[in-house]
């Protein structure tokens, strides 16, 4: 398998909480400035809300939601590879990592391990402590993919996910893993 | 404003919650009769020619709409029937940003937005980039709009 190049260019999941804090600290105001306007039947002198119901204020900036929640996986996928690498590179002799070699052997490219059935597998198979986590997170993994490939579907998630539950979801695995 | 306790929180906001009180009902009731009035002027105004004519015919749906503050309710929807293709005006609800309304203007090729604005007075929007800009809703602009949504 060739070596990847690593970008140093992941975000931490923490990173990626702070930003969308501060980016909601910024707009919840507005929004809330919005729905007052609306409810006192207040002129609006902004062309990108003229006309849309407050439901779609709302969706509107569930945007930022969504892109948190996005982030927050994508972080905590990038940990999950790197530590997946470094198991595979230092050789290590226990078990999880003897497995990780293995599936390393069986691909031509890393990036085309899996992190569903491949890495995540491994962990709950070796490391009992990390099977809830991960089942949690395999939860998330729907709603990522939903989120990346265009939402053009009704997604059977199971529960709504807000980006809080996401972050708590990524935290608790990454803490089982042992991983930053 | 510091609050030491959670009654005297609710207390503030209540308190500013009734000097702000808005009667839902008599704006839902606003909003229907404003429906009413722009479906009578496009049936009895603006497309009266073609009703004589025959060439449109019209009919009325429910719908049901479900509003934050208000609940939920039922509207009536226009119905266009022209050979056979459908234009529907379909009422999105009261509490809109900017409006005190809003109908959606369905075709086979596209939408568009109707606003009641203040006065009784319903635009729709022309354009929205560069910039909103939103003409009266007349049979000239009713007109435009029907040749942008419907099949060419």
């Amino acid at each position: 398998m060739k070596r990847i190049s690593f970008s140093q260019d992941e975000k931490t999941i923490q990173a990626v909480w702070d930003w969308y804090q501060w980016q909601a600290d910024l707009s919840n105001p507005r929004r809330a400035e919005l729905r007052r306007q609306v409810q006192k039947g207040e002129p609006v002198q902004d062309p990108m809300f003229e006309g849309m119901t407050l439901d779609e204020v709302d969706e509107f900036f569930a945007e930022l939601d969504h892109l948190a929640k996005f982030d927050l996986v994508s972080a905590a996928e990038a940990a999950i590879r790197i530590d997946f690498f470094d198991r595979v590179d230092k050789r290590r002799k226990d078990a999880l990592s003897r497995h990780f070699r293995d599936i390393y052997k069986g691909h031509a490219r890393l990036q085309t391990v899996r992190l569903d059935d491949d890495i995540l597998d491994a962990w709950r198979e070796h490391e009992p402590a990390t099977r809830r986590p991960v089942s949690d997170f395999k939860g998330v993994l729907g709603l990522r993919h939903w989120l990346a490939h265009g939402r053009y579907w009704n997604p059977k998630l199971g529960r709504d996910y807000s980006p809080g539950d996401v972050y708590d979801i990524a935290f608790n695995l990454l803490q089982a893993m042992g991983v930053q | 404003m510091e609050n030491h306790d959670i009654q005297e929180l609710f207390r503030a906001k209540s308190a500013r919650a009734d000097s702000e009180n808005i009667d839902w009902e008599a704006k839902k009731k606003r909003w229907l009769d404003a429906l009413e009035h722009l479906y009578e002027t496009i049936t009895e105004k603006y497309l009266k020619g073609a009703l004589a004519e025959k060439l449109v015919s019209v009919s009325r749906d429910k719908k049901t709409i479900t509003e934050q503050f208000i609940g939920r309710y039922e509207a009536p929807e226009l119905v266009l029937q022209v050979g056979d293709e459908r234009v529907l005006f379909s009422p999105k609800g009261t509490n809109i940003v900017g409006a005190t309304g809003r109908v959606d203007l369905i075709g086979e090729m596209g939408e568009k937005t109707l606003v009641l604005q203040p006065e009784e007075r319903w635009g729709i929007v022309a354009t929205r980039t560069p910039t909103l800009k939103v003409v009266p809703f007349d049979e000239k602009s009713l007109l435009a709009a029907l040749e942008e949504i419907m099949r060419q």
